[in-house]
Protein backbone atom coordinates (compact mmCIF):
# COMPACT_ATOMS: atom_id res chain seq x y z
CA UNK A 1 0.00 0.00 0.00
CA UNK A 2 1.22 3.54 -0.65
CA UNK A 3 1.90 5.11 2.21
CA UNK A 4 -0.36 8.99 2.27
CA UNK A 5 3.17 11.21 2.19
CA UNK A 6 4.23 9.31 -0.96
CA UNK A 7 1.55 10.53 -2.47
CA UNK A 8 2.81 14.64 -2.47
CA UNK A 9 5.26 15.22 -4.27
CA UNK A 10 8.42 16.89 -2.31
CA UNK A 11 9.04 20.07 -3.39
CA UNK A 12 12.00 20.43 -5.21
CA UNK A 13 14.67 23.23 -2.85
CA UNK A 14 16.72 26.27 -4.64
CA UNK A 15 20.00 25.49 -5.35
CA UNK A 16 20.11 29.37 -6.26
CA UNK A 17 17.77 31.98 -4.71
CA UNK A 18 18.27 35.60 -6.34
CA UNK A 19 16.24 38.27 -4.82
CA UNK A 20 15.85 41.98 -6.62
CA UNK A 21 19.21 42.19 -7.80
CA UNK A 22 19.96 45.66 -9.52
CA UNK A 23 23.19 46.80 -11.23
CA UNK A 24 23.54 49.71 -13.42
CA UNK A 25 26.60 50.79 -15.46
CA UNK A 26 26.06 54.55 -15.36
CA UNK A 27 22.14 55.49 -16.71
CA UNK A 28 22.14 52.28 -18.27
CA UNK A 29 20.17 49.88 -16.40
CA UNK A 30 21.84 46.13 -16.67
CA UNK A 31 19.60 44.26 -14.73
CA UNK A 32 16.85 45.92 -12.76
CA UNK A 33 15.41 44.04 -9.99
CA UNK A 34 15.52 40.37 -11.07
CA UNK A 35 14.59 37.66 -8.66
CA UNK A 36 14.35 33.90 -9.76
CA UNK A 37 14.52 30.45 -8.04
CA UNK A 38 16.36 28.11 -9.85
CA UNK A 39 15.87 24.80 -8.24
CA UNK A 40 18.02 21.32 -7.88
CA UNK A 41 18.61 19.69 -10.84
CA UNK A 42 17.44 21.77 -13.51
CA UNK A 43 19.02 22.75 -16.79
CA UNK A 44 18.07 26.39 -16.33
CA UNK A 45 18.03 28.52 -19.36
CA UNK A 46 18.89 32.17 -19.23
CA UNK A 47 17.54 33.89 -22.27
CA UNK A 48 17.61 37.27 -23.81
CA UNK A 49 18.87 39.37 -26.58
CA UNK A 50 22.56 41.00 -26.53
CA UNK A 51 22.88 43.42 -23.70
CA UNK A 52 19.94 41.49 -21.93
CA UNK A 53 21.72 41.15 -18.46
CA UNK A 54 22.13 37.44 -19.01
CA UNK A 55 26.37 37.96 -18.47
CA UNK A 56 26.18 40.43 -16.22
CA UNK A 57 24.00 38.41 -13.94
CA UNK A 58 26.04 35.56 -13.90
CA UNK A 59 28.94 37.42 -13.29
CA UNK A 60 27.44 38.73 -9.99
CA UNK A 61 25.91 35.51 -9.15
CA UNK A 62 29.66 34.48 -9.29
CA UNK A 63 31.03 37.04 -7.32
CA UNK A 64 33.09 38.34 -10.57
CA UNK A 65 30.86 42.14 -10.67
CA UNK A 66 29.40 43.26 -7.67
CA UNK A 67 25.42 44.30 -8.09
CA UNK A 68 24.17 47.67 -6.25
CA UNK A 69 21.79 45.99 -4.43
CA UNK A 70 19.67 42.51 -3.78
CA UNK A 71 20.90 39.33 -2.65
CA UNK A 72 21.58 35.89 -3.88
CA UNK A 73 22.15 32.72 -2.17
CA UNK A 74 23.71 29.19 -3.49
CA UNK A 75 23.68 26.00 -1.74
CA UNK A 76 21.45 27.59 0.77
CA UNK A 77 24.38 29.05 1.98
CA UNK A 78 25.80 25.33 2.77
CA UNK A 79 29.55 26.42 1.82
CA UNK A 80 29.22 29.89 2.61
CA UNK A 81 31.59 32.11 0.54
CA UNK A 82 33.59 29.31 -0.79
CA UNK A 83 30.73 28.14 -2.90
CA UNK A 84 32.38 28.66 -6.00
CA UNK A 85 34.65 25.63 -5.62
CA UNK A 86 31.52 23.96 -5.88
CA UNK A 87 30.40 25.64 -9.51
CA UNK A 88 32.27 24.76 -12.72
CA UNK A 89 31.98 27.79 -14.37
CA UNK A 90 32.47 28.93 -18.11
CA UNK A 91 31.96 32.54 -17.99
CA UNK A 92 32.36 34.32 -21.47
CA UNK A 93 35.65 33.48 -23.06
CA UNK A 94 38.00 31.02 -22.14
CA UNK A 95 40.52 32.78 -19.83
CA UNK A 96 43.78 30.89 -19.01
CA UNK A 97 47.46 31.26 -19.12
CA UNK A 98 48.56 31.72 -22.59
CA UNK A 99 52.09 30.72 -22.44
CA UNK A 100 51.17 26.97 -20.74
CA UNK A 101 49.11 24.18 -21.71
CA UNK A 102 45.92 22.98 -21.89
CA UNK A 103 47.02 20.27 -18.96
CA UNK A 104 49.16 22.75 -17.11
CA UNK A 105 46.13 25.32 -17.45
CA UNK A 106 43.63 22.83 -15.85
CA UNK A 107 46.38 21.83 -12.69
CA UNK A 108 45.69 25.41 -11.91
CA UNK A 109 42.08 25.15 -12.03
CA UNK A 110 42.41 21.66 -9.63
CA UNK A 111 44.73 23.86 -7.83
CA UNK A 112 42.91 26.49 -6.93
CA UNK A 113 38.98 24.79 -6.79
CA UNK A 114 40.26 21.68 -5.41
CA UNK A 115 37.85 19.68 -7.54
CA UNK A 116 39.70 17.08 -9.02
CA UNK A 117 43.02 15.45 -9.47
CA UNK A 118 45.53 14.44 -12.09
CA UNK A 119 42.98 10.95 -12.96
CA UNK A 120 40.15 13.79 -13.75
CA UNK A 121 42.72 15.59 -15.53
CA UNK A 122 42.84 13.49 -18.14
CA UNK A 123 39.15 12.60 -17.79
CA UNK A 124 37.95 16.13 -18.86
CA UNK A 125 40.48 16.38 -21.16
CA UNK A 126 39.64 12.93 -23.39
CA UNK A 127 35.46 14.37 -22.67
CA UNK A 128 36.05 17.54 -24.37
CA UNK A 129 38.25 15.81 -26.72
CA UNK A 130 41.56 17.68 -26.26
CA UNK A 131 44.05 14.71 -25.17
CA UNK A 132 45.78 14.63 -27.94
CA UNK A 133 46.48 18.35 -27.61
CA UNK A 134 47.07 18.25 -24.15
CA UNK A 135 50.80 19.31 -24.22
CA UNK A 136 50.31 22.28 -26.82
CA UNK A 137 50.63 25.56 -25.58
CA UNK A 138 47.34 27.43 -25.08
CA UNK A 139 47.99 30.45 -27.40
CA UNK A 140 47.86 27.50 -30.27
CA UNK A 141 44.36 26.22 -29.62
CA UNK A 142 41.64 27.81 -32.09
CA UNK A 143 38.39 29.46 -30.33
CA UNK A 144 36.47 25.96 -30.60
CA UNK A 145 39.25 24.04 -28.59
CA UNK A 146 39.79 27.13 -26.02
CA UNK A 147 35.92 26.55 -25.67
CA UNK A 148 36.42 22.86 -24.83
CA UNK A 149 39.02 23.10 -22.65
CA UNK A 150 36.85 26.20 -20.49
CA UNK A 151 34.15 23.35 -20.63
CA UNK A 152 36.56 20.98 -19.36
CA UNK A 153 37.73 23.17 -16.56
CA UNK A 154 34.54 23.17 -15.30
CA UNK A 155 33.47 19.90 -15.47
CA UNK A 156 36.45 18.66 -13.10
CA UNK A 157 36.07 17.19 -10.09
CA UNK A 158 31.91 16.66 -11.32
CA UNK A 159 30.76 19.80 -9.64
CA UNK A 160 27.38 19.77 -8.40
CA UNK A 161 26.34 22.86 -10.55
CA UNK A 162 27.23 24.46 -13.57
CA UNK A 163 27.28 27.54 -14.88
CA UNK A 164 27.53 28.21 -18.84
CA UNK A 165 27.76 31.17 -20.88
CA UNK A 166 27.81 30.53 -24.23
CA UNK A 167 28.75 27.34 -23.86
CA UNK A 168 28.12 26.44 -27.73
CA UNK A 169 30.42 29.57 -28.93
CA UNK A 170 33.46 28.96 -31.31
CA UNK A 171 32.08 25.20 -31.59
CA UNK A 172 31.19 23.41 -34.86
CA UNK A 173 27.51 21.51 -35.33
CA UNK A 174 28.90 18.39 -33.87
CA UNK A 175 30.62 20.12 -30.67
CA UNK A 176 26.98 21.77 -30.45
CA UNK A 177 25.45 18.36 -30.43
CA UNK A 178 28.27 17.22 -28.16
CA UNK A 179 27.43 19.48 -25.40
CA UNK A 180 24.04 19.27 -26.00
CA UNK A 181 24.46 15.48 -25.12
CA UNK A 182 26.70 16.29 -21.92
CA UNK A 183 24.07 18.50 -20.32
CA UNK A 184 21.50 16.03 -20.76
CA UNK A 185 23.88 13.11 -18.97
CA UNK A 186 24.56 15.54 -16.24
CA UNK A 187 21.62 16.53 -15.78
CA UNK A 188 20.24 12.92 -15.62
CA UNK A 189 23.18 12.27 -12.87
CA UNK A 190 21.60 14.87 -11.36
CA UNK A 191 23.72 18.26 -11.46
CA UNK A 192 22.16 21.59 -11.83
CA UNK A 193 23.02 23.47 -14.79
CA UNK A 194 22.54 27.55 -15.74
CA UNK A 195 23.36 27.82 -18.82
CA UNK A 196 23.11 31.28 -20.63
CA UNK A 197 22.59 30.87 -24.53
CA UNK A 198 21.10 32.77 -27.94
CA UNK A 199 20.46 29.65 -29.79
CA UNK A 200 16.91 28.64 -28.57
CA UNK A 201 16.50 25.79 -30.02
CA UNK A 202 19.38 23.99 -28.19
CA UNK A 203 17.84 26.02 -24.96
CA UNK A 204 14.81 24.21 -25.71
CA UNK A 205 16.17 20.74 -26.64
CA UNK A 206 17.89 20.82 -23.05
CA UNK A 207 16.54 23.07 -20.27
CA UNK A 208 13.84 21.96 -17.68
CA UNK A 209 13.33 25.87 -16.73
CA UNK A 210 14.02 29.14 -18.20
CA UNK A 211 14.04 32.55 -17.85
CA UNK A 212 14.13 35.66 -20.48
CA UNK A 213 15.54 38.83 -20.06
CA UNK A 214 15.32 41.87 -22.25
CA UNK A 215 17.64 44.99 -21.06
CA UNK A 216 17.51 44.15 -17.72
CA UNK A 217 14.04 43.08 -17.22
CA UNK A 218 12.75 39.96 -15.72
CA UNK A 219 10.40 39.27 -18.83
CA UNK A 220 9.07 35.87 -17.55
CA UNK A 221 10.40 32.90 -15.65
CA UNK A 222 9.88 29.26 -14.68
CA UNK A 223 9.34 25.72 -15.82
CA UNK A 224 9.34 25.55 -19.86
CA UNK A 225 6.43 24.59 -20.28
CA UNK A 226 5.03 27.20 -17.86
CA UNK A 227 6.35 30.18 -20.10
CA UNK A 228 6.10 28.43 -23.81
CA UNK A 229 2.29 27.69 -22.66
CA UNK A 230 0.83 31.09 -22.01
CA UNK A 231 -2.37 29.98 -24.23
CA UNK A 232 -3.62 26.87 -25.66
CA UNK A 233 -3.87 26.79 -29.31
CA UNK A 234 -6.14 23.91 -31.13
CA UNK A 235 -5.03 23.51 -34.75
CA UNK A 236 -8.03 22.52 -36.44
CA UNK A 237 -9.01 21.64 -39.95
CA UNK A 238 -12.55 20.03 -41.68
CA UNK A 239 -13.46 19.45 -44.95
CA UNK A 240 -15.73 23.15 -45.06
CA UNK A 241 -13.07 25.00 -43.77
CA UNK A 242 -15.70 28.04 -43.75
CA UNK A 243 -17.90 26.30 -41.85
CA UNK A 244 -15.98 25.10 -39.47
CA UNK A 245 -14.72 29.15 -39.15
CA UNK A 246 -18.01 30.54 -38.80
CA UNK A 247 -18.86 27.92 -36.31
CA UNK A 248 -16.29 29.02 -33.62
CA UNK A 249 -17.13 32.22 -34.29
CA UNK A 250 -20.77 31.64 -32.79
CA UNK A 251 -19.38 30.16 -30.06
CA UNK A 252 -17.12 32.96 -29.73
CA UNK A 253 -13.56 31.30 -30.42
CA UNK A 254 -10.82 33.46 -31.32
CA UNK A 255 -9.40 31.96 -34.43
CA UNK A 256 -5.98 32.49 -36.41
CA UNK A 257 -5.59 31.11 -39.99
CA UNK A 258 -2.63 29.64 -40.33
CA UNK A 259 -2.29 29.82 -44.39
CA UNK A 260 0.92 28.03 -44.64
CA UNK A 261 -0.24 24.96 -43.65
CA UNK A 262 -3.85 25.46 -44.36
CA UNK A 263 -4.81 25.25 -40.69
CA UNK A 264 -7.45 26.99 -38.30
CA UNK A 265 -5.88 27.57 -34.79
CA UNK A 266 -8.41 28.43 -32.43
CA UNK A 267 -6.74 30.57 -29.04
CA UNK A 268 -8.39 29.35 -25.51
CA UNK A 269 -7.19 31.02 -22.15
CA UNK A 270 -3.70 28.67 -20.57
CA UNK A 271 -5.12 25.27 -19.30
CA UNK A 272 -8.81 25.70 -21.18
CA UNK A 273 -8.49 24.19 -24.30
CA UNK A 274 -10.56 20.69 -24.02
CA UNK A 275 -9.70 19.36 -27.65
CA UNK A 276 -12.10 15.96 -27.16
CA UNK A 277 -15.38 18.29 -26.02
CA UNK A 278 -14.53 20.53 -29.11
CA UNK A 279 -14.66 17.58 -31.29
CA UNK A 280 -17.63 15.99 -29.74
CA UNK A 281 -19.94 19.91 -30.37
CA UNK A 282 -18.49 19.89 -34.03
CA UNK A 283 -19.25 16.75 -34.69
CA UNK A 284 -23.15 17.17 -33.00
CA UNK A 285 -23.05 20.01 -35.58
CA UNK A 286 -21.98 18.39 -38.55
CA UNK A 287 -18.55 19.43 -38.68
CA UNK A 288 -15.93 16.47 -39.46
CA UNK A 289 -12.68 17.17 -38.06
CA UNK A 290 -9.77 16.35 -40.28
CA UNK A 291 -6.94 17.83 -38.02
CA UNK A 292 -7.55 18.51 -34.40
CA UNK A 293 -4.15 18.85 -32.40
CA UNK A 294 -2.89 20.88 -29.73
CA UNK A 295 -0.23 23.21 -30.44
CA UNK A 296 3.35 23.17 -28.28
CA UNK A 297 4.23 26.97 -28.93
CA UNK A 298 7.59 26.98 -29.99
CA UNK A 299 10.69 28.61 -27.65
CA UNK A 300 11.32 30.98 -30.30
CA UNK A 301 7.90 31.97 -31.00
CA UNK A 302 7.42 32.89 -27.68
CA UNK A 303 10.58 34.52 -26.91
CA UNK A 304 10.07 36.67 -30.21
CA UNK A 305 6.38 37.42 -28.66
CA UNK A 306 8.17 39.05 -25.22
CA UNK A 307 10.89 40.10 -26.30
CA UNK A 308 9.80 42.36 -29.11
CA UNK A 309 8.76 45.33 -28.37
CA UNK B 1 44.70 31.59 5.09
CA UNK B 2 46.43 28.44 3.98
CA UNK B 3 49.66 29.65 2.43
CA UNK B 4 51.00 26.99 0.93
CA UNK B 5 47.93 26.24 -0.93
CA UNK B 6 48.43 30.01 -2.53
CA UNK B 7 51.98 29.78 -2.81
CA UNK B 8 51.92 26.31 -4.46
CA UNK B 9 49.18 27.99 -7.23
CA UNK B 10 51.56 30.44 -7.95
CA UNK B 11 54.22 28.12 -8.49
CA UNK B 12 52.35 26.26 -10.83
CA UNK B 13 51.74 29.28 -12.92
CA UNK B 14 55.05 30.57 -12.83
CA UNK B 15 56.60 27.30 -13.39
CA UNK B 16 56.83 27.13 -17.07
CA UNK B 17 56.33 30.93 -17.56
CA UNK B 18 60.12 31.42 -19.70
CA UNK B 19 59.92 35.05 -20.13
CA UNK B 20 59.61 35.46 -16.22
CA UNK B 21 62.57 32.94 -16.15
CA UNK B 22 64.55 34.74 -18.51
CA UNK B 23 64.22 38.23 -16.54
CA UNK B 24 64.69 36.46 -12.98
CA UNK B 25 68.02 35.16 -14.66
CA UNK B 26 68.87 38.63 -15.47
CA UNK B 27 68.25 39.52 -11.96
CA UNK B 28 70.62 36.82 -10.73
CA UNK B 29 73.43 38.45 -13.14
CA UNK B 30 72.68 41.87 -12.21
CA UNK B 31 73.51 41.48 -8.26
CA UNK B 32 76.89 39.78 -8.82
CA UNK B 33 77.54 41.74 -11.80
CA UNK B 34 77.39 45.20 -10.67
CA UNK B 35 78.72 44.43 -7.39
CA UNK B 36 82.12 42.71 -9.62
CA UNK B 37 82.13 46.13 -11.59
CA UNK B 38 82.40 47.94 -8.70
CA UNK B 39 84.91 45.98 -6.87
CA UNK B 40 87.19 45.29 -10.02
CA UNK B 41 87.18 49.25 -10.20
CA UNK B 42 87.70 49.88 -6.62
CA UNK B 43 90.73 47.22 -7.29
CA UNK B 44 92.38 48.64 -10.41
CA UNK B 45 92.43 51.96 -8.64
CA UNK B 46 94.30 50.37 -5.64
CA UNK B 47 96.44 48.54 -7.78
CA UNK B 48 96.91 51.59 -10.15
CA UNK B 49 100.31 52.85 -8.23
CA UNK B 50 101.15 52.43 -4.36
CA UNK B 51 100.06 55.92 -3.78
CA UNK B 52 96.65 55.57 -4.54
CA UNK B 53 96.60 52.65 -3.15
CA UNK B 54 97.55 54.33 0.21
CA UNK B 55 95.05 57.18 -0.22
CA UNK B 56 92.23 54.96 -1.00
CA UNK B 57 92.99 52.62 2.32
CA UNK B 58 93.17 56.17 4.25
CA UNK B 59 90.55 57.73 2.87
CA UNK B 60 87.71 55.15 2.06
CA UNK B 61 89.01 52.16 4.27
CA UNK B 62 88.36 48.88 3.05
CA UNK B 63 85.03 48.68 1.42
CA UNK B 64 84.93 45.44 0.25
CA UNK B 65 86.34 43.51 3.35
CA UNK B 66 84.14 42.79 6.46
CA UNK B 67 82.53 43.96 7.72
CA UNK B 68 81.61 47.21 5.78
CA UNK B 69 80.92 44.97 2.60
CA UNK B 70 77.67 44.80 3.96
CA UNK B 71 76.69 48.31 3.80
CA UNK B 72 78.95 48.83 0.38
CA UNK B 73 77.33 46.12 -2.04
CA UNK B 74 73.55 46.86 0.45
CA UNK B 75 73.96 50.09 -1.51
CA UNK B 76 74.96 49.15 -4.56
CA UNK B 77 72.44 46.23 -5.10
CA UNK B 78 69.34 48.80 -4.03
CA UNK B 79 69.34 50.61 -6.94
CA UNK B 80 68.80 47.47 -9.08
CA UNK B 81 65.21 46.91 -8.00
CA UNK B 82 63.61 48.22 -11.22
CA UNK B 83 65.03 44.94 -12.37
CA UNK B 84 63.21 42.45 -10.20
CA UNK B 85 60.22 45.47 -10.82
CA UNK B 86 59.84 44.32 -14.20
CA UNK B 87 59.23 41.19 -12.93
CA UNK B 88 56.22 42.04 -10.46
CA UNK B 89 55.00 43.87 -13.12
CA UNK B 90 55.00 40.89 -15.62
CA UNK B 91 53.22 38.74 -13.01
CA UNK B 92 49.88 41.11 -12.15
CA UNK B 93 49.30 42.11 -15.61
CA UNK B 94 49.41 38.99 -17.28
CA UNK B 95 46.83 38.10 -15.24
CA UNK B 96 44.38 40.78 -16.07
CA UNK B 97 45.93 40.43 -19.89
CA UNK B 98 44.44 36.75 -20.12
CA UNK B 99 41.30 37.47 -17.73
CA UNK B 100 43.50 35.07 -15.40
CA UNK B 101 42.30 37.04 -12.21
CA UNK B 102 38.91 36.81 -13.19
CA UNK B 103 39.19 32.92 -13.89
CA UNK B 104 40.61 32.77 -10.64
CA UNK B 105 38.26 33.78 -8.56
CA UNK B 106 35.54 32.02 -10.73
CA UNK B 107 37.86 28.75 -9.57
CA UNK B 108 37.08 29.77 -6.29
CA UNK B 109 39.75 32.24 -4.92
CA UNK B 110 38.45 34.68 -3.10
CA UNK B 111 39.62 38.74 -3.75
CA UNK B 112 41.63 38.66 -1.05
CA UNK B 113 43.17 34.95 -1.89
CA UNK B 114 43.97 36.44 -4.84
CA UNK B 115 45.72 39.62 -3.57
CA UNK B 116 47.71 37.09 -0.99
CA UNK B 117 49.58 35.15 -3.63
CA UNK B 118 50.38 38.18 -5.59
CA UNK B 119 51.53 39.49 -1.71
CA UNK B 120 53.43 36.34 -1.53
CA UNK B 121 54.97 35.92 -4.75
CA UNK B 122 56.70 39.34 -4.10
CA UNK B 123 57.45 38.33 -0.22
CA UNK B 124 59.01 35.47 -2.04
CA UNK B 125 60.96 37.13 -4.85
CA UNK B 126 62.24 40.17 -2.04
CA UNK B 127 63.51 36.66 0.02
CA UNK B 128 65.57 35.59 -3.01
CA UNK B 129 66.87 38.44 -4.10
CA UNK B 130 68.08 38.99 -0.82
CA UNK B 131 69.67 36.02 -0.78
CA UNK B 132 71.29 36.42 -3.46
CA UNK B 133 72.45 40.02 -1.87
CA UNK B 134 73.97 38.14 0.91
CA UNK B 135 76.00 35.32 -0.99
CA UNK B 136 77.88 38.14 -3.02
CA UNK B 137 78.31 39.91 -0.06
CA UNK B 138 79.97 36.91 1.39
CA UNK B 139 81.60 35.55 -1.72
CA UNK B 140 82.93 39.47 -2.41
CA UNK B 141 84.48 39.61 1.56
CA UNK B 142 86.00 36.57 1.67
CA UNK B 143 87.75 36.81 -1.75
CA UNK B 144 88.75 40.36 -0.83
CA UNK B 145 92.63 40.78 -0.35
CA UNK B 146 91.52 42.67 2.54
CA UNK B 147 89.96 39.59 4.78
CA UNK B 148 89.29 40.07 8.12
CA UNK B 149 87.10 37.47 9.25
CA UNK B 150 86.55 39.67 12.46
CA UNK B 151 83.41 41.04 12.93
CA UNK B 152 82.36 38.95 9.66
CA UNK B 153 78.99 39.67 11.12
CA UNK B 154 78.86 43.04 12.53
CA UNK B 155 77.16 45.17 9.72
CA UNK B 156 74.84 42.07 8.61
CA UNK B 157 72.07 44.15 9.80
CA UNK B 158 71.72 44.84 6.36
CA UNK B 159 70.56 42.04 5.13
CA UNK B 160 67.02 43.23 7.03
CA UNK B 161 67.53 46.55 5.64
CA UNK B 162 68.00 45.20 1.93
CA UNK B 163 65.28 42.68 2.00
CA UNK B 164 62.98 45.30 3.67
CA UNK B 165 63.54 47.88 0.76
CA UNK B 166 63.31 45.45 -1.50
CA UNK B 167 59.73 44.37 -0.77
CA UNK B 168 59.04 48.05 -0.11
CA UNK B 169 59.83 48.96 -4.11
CA UNK B 170 58.55 46.02 -5.31
CA UNK B 171 55.20 46.47 -3.85
CA UNK B 172 55.46 50.15 -5.15
CA UNK B 173 56.12 48.31 -8.40
CA UNK B 174 53.28 45.67 -7.75
CA UNK B 175 50.72 48.72 -7.12
CA UNK B 176 51.36 50.73 -10.78
CA UNK B 177 50.72 47.46 -12.62
CA UNK B 178 47.52 46.75 -10.32
CA UNK B 179 45.84 50.16 -11.18
CA UNK B 180 47.55 50.21 -14.43
CA UNK B 181 46.83 46.63 -15.68
CA UNK B 182 48.33 47.26 -18.96
CA UNK B 183 52.17 45.77 -18.83
CA UNK B 184 53.54 48.44 -21.02
CA UNK B 185 52.12 51.36 -19.60
CA UNK B 186 52.93 50.27 -16.15
CA UNK B 187 56.57 49.50 -16.91
CA UNK B 188 57.15 52.46 -18.72
CA UNK B 189 55.11 54.68 -15.74
CA UNK B 190 57.25 52.44 -13.09
CA UNK B 191 60.71 52.86 -14.71
CA UNK B 192 60.40 56.73 -15.27
CA UNK B 193 58.85 56.91 -11.76
CA UNK B 194 61.96 54.92 -10.62
CA UNK B 195 64.72 56.96 -12.22
CA UNK B 196 63.25 60.61 -13.32
CA UNK B 197 60.60 62.61 -11.13
CA UNK B 198 61.24 61.85 -7.39
CA UNK B 199 65.19 61.87 -8.08
CA UNK B 200 64.59 65.37 -9.64
CA UNK B 201 62.11 65.94 -6.60
CA UNK B 202 64.71 64.88 -3.91
CA UNK B 203 67.64 67.18 -5.35
CA UNK B 204 65.60 70.13 -6.02
CA UNK B 205 64.60 70.33 -2.79
CA UNK B 206 68.03 69.40 -1.54
CA UNK B 207 70.09 72.00 -3.33
CA UNK B 208 67.76 74.72 -4.92
CA UNK B 209 64.43 74.97 -3.06
CA UNK B 210 66.18 74.58 0.72
CA UNK B 211 61.89 73.39 2.14
CA UNK B 212 62.74 71.02 4.75
CA UNK B 213 62.73 67.53 4.78
CA UNK B 214 59.87 66.61 2.35
CA UNK B 215 61.59 64.67 0.32
CA UNK B 216 62.30 62.29 2.77
CA UNK B 217 58.98 60.74 2.99
CA UNK B 218 58.69 60.36 -1.00
CA UNK B 219 57.63 56.89 -1.90
CA UNK B 220 60.90 55.61 -2.56
CA UNK B 221 62.98 58.01 -0.54
CA UNK B 222 61.00 56.46 2.55
CA UNK B 223 62.42 53.06 1.64
CA UNK B 224 65.92 54.72 0.11
CA UNK B 225 67.00 55.89 3.25
CA UNK B 226 67.11 52.88 5.24
CA UNK B 227 70.08 52.15 3.17
CA UNK B 228 72.29 55.66 3.29
CA UNK B 229 75.29 55.99 1.49
CA UNK B 230 78.44 54.04 2.57
CA UNK B 231 80.63 56.33 4.99
CA UNK B 232 83.67 56.60 3.01
CA UNK B 233 81.28 58.16 -0.10
CA UNK B 234 79.03 60.24 2.51
CA UNK B 235 82.55 62.08 3.64
CA UNK B 236 82.08 64.06 0.48
CA UNK B 237 78.73 65.45 2.27
CA UNK B 238 77.97 67.23 5.13
CA UNK B 239 79.08 64.78 7.99
CA UNK B 240 76.15 66.24 10.21
CA UNK B 241 73.80 65.77 7.62
CA UNK B 242 74.99 61.95 7.61
CA UNK B 243 74.94 61.39 11.10
CA UNK B 244 71.13 62.86 10.91
CA UNK B 245 70.61 59.96 8.29
CA UNK B 246 71.85 56.97 10.10
CA UNK B 247 69.78 58.00 13.15
CA UNK B 248 66.86 58.17 11.16
CA UNK B 249 67.33 54.66 9.55
CA UNK B 250 64.62 53.28 12.45
CA UNK B 251 62.18 56.07 11.56
CA UNK B 252 62.73 54.44 8.43
CA UNK B 253 62.37 51.20 9.15
CA UNK B 254 58.99 52.22 10.91
CA UNK B 255 57.81 54.63 7.53
CA UNK B 256 58.94 51.59 5.37
CA UNK B 257 56.75 49.13 7.17
CA UNK B 258 54.04 51.40 7.23
CA UNK B 259 53.73 52.64 3.90
CA UNK B 260 53.96 49.31 2.32
CA UNK B 261 51.33 47.81 4.74
CA UNK B 262 49.34 51.26 3.68
CA UNK B 263 49.64 49.99 -0.37
CA UNK B 264 48.90 46.64 -0.04
CA UNK B 265 45.70 47.72 2.56
CA UNK B 266 44.76 50.26 -0.47
CA UNK B 267 45.38 46.96 -2.92
CA UNK B 268 42.80 44.96 -0.78
CA UNK B 269 40.79 47.93 -0.57
CA UNK B 270 40.23 48.88 -3.97
CA UNK B 271 39.77 45.13 -5.32
CA UNK B 272 37.03 44.49 -2.67
CA UNK B 273 35.18 47.33 -4.56
CA UNK B 274 35.76 46.47 -8.47
CA UNK B 275 33.75 44.99 -10.65
CA UNK B 276 36.42 42.11 -12.26
CA UNK B 277 36.03 42.79 -15.92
Amino acid sequence: MVQPELLYLRPMSAILQINNIRKSYGSVVALNDVSLSVPEGAVYGLLGPNGSGKTTLLGILMSVLLPQSGKYRWFEDRYGDAYRKHIGCLLETPNFYQYLNGEENLRISVSISGRGNENDIERVLKLVGLYERRKHRFATYSLGMKQRLAIGAALLGDPEVLVLDEPTNGLDPVGIAEIRDLIRKLNQAGRTIVIASHLLDEVEKVCTHVAILKRGNLLADGSVSDVLMDEDILEMNASDSDQLRSFLHQMEIETVVDKENNLICARFPKGQARPDELNRICMENGIRLSHLLLRKKKLETRFFELTND
Amino acid sequence: MNWSYLIKTEWLKVRKYWAFWGIFALVLIAYPGISYLFYTGYQDLRDSNRQMDALLKFAVGSPFGFPEVWHTLAYVASYLVFIPGVLVIMLITNEYQYRTQRQNILDGWSRSQFLWAKLLDIAALSLLITFVYALVVVVTGIFNPDIALAGVMEKSYFIGLFALITFNQLTIAFLFGFLIKRALLALGFFLFYYLIPENILIQLSRWRWHTGNWHHYLPLEISDRLIPPPPYLARISNPTDYQYMLDAIPKHIGLSITFTAMIWMFCFWWLRRRDLT
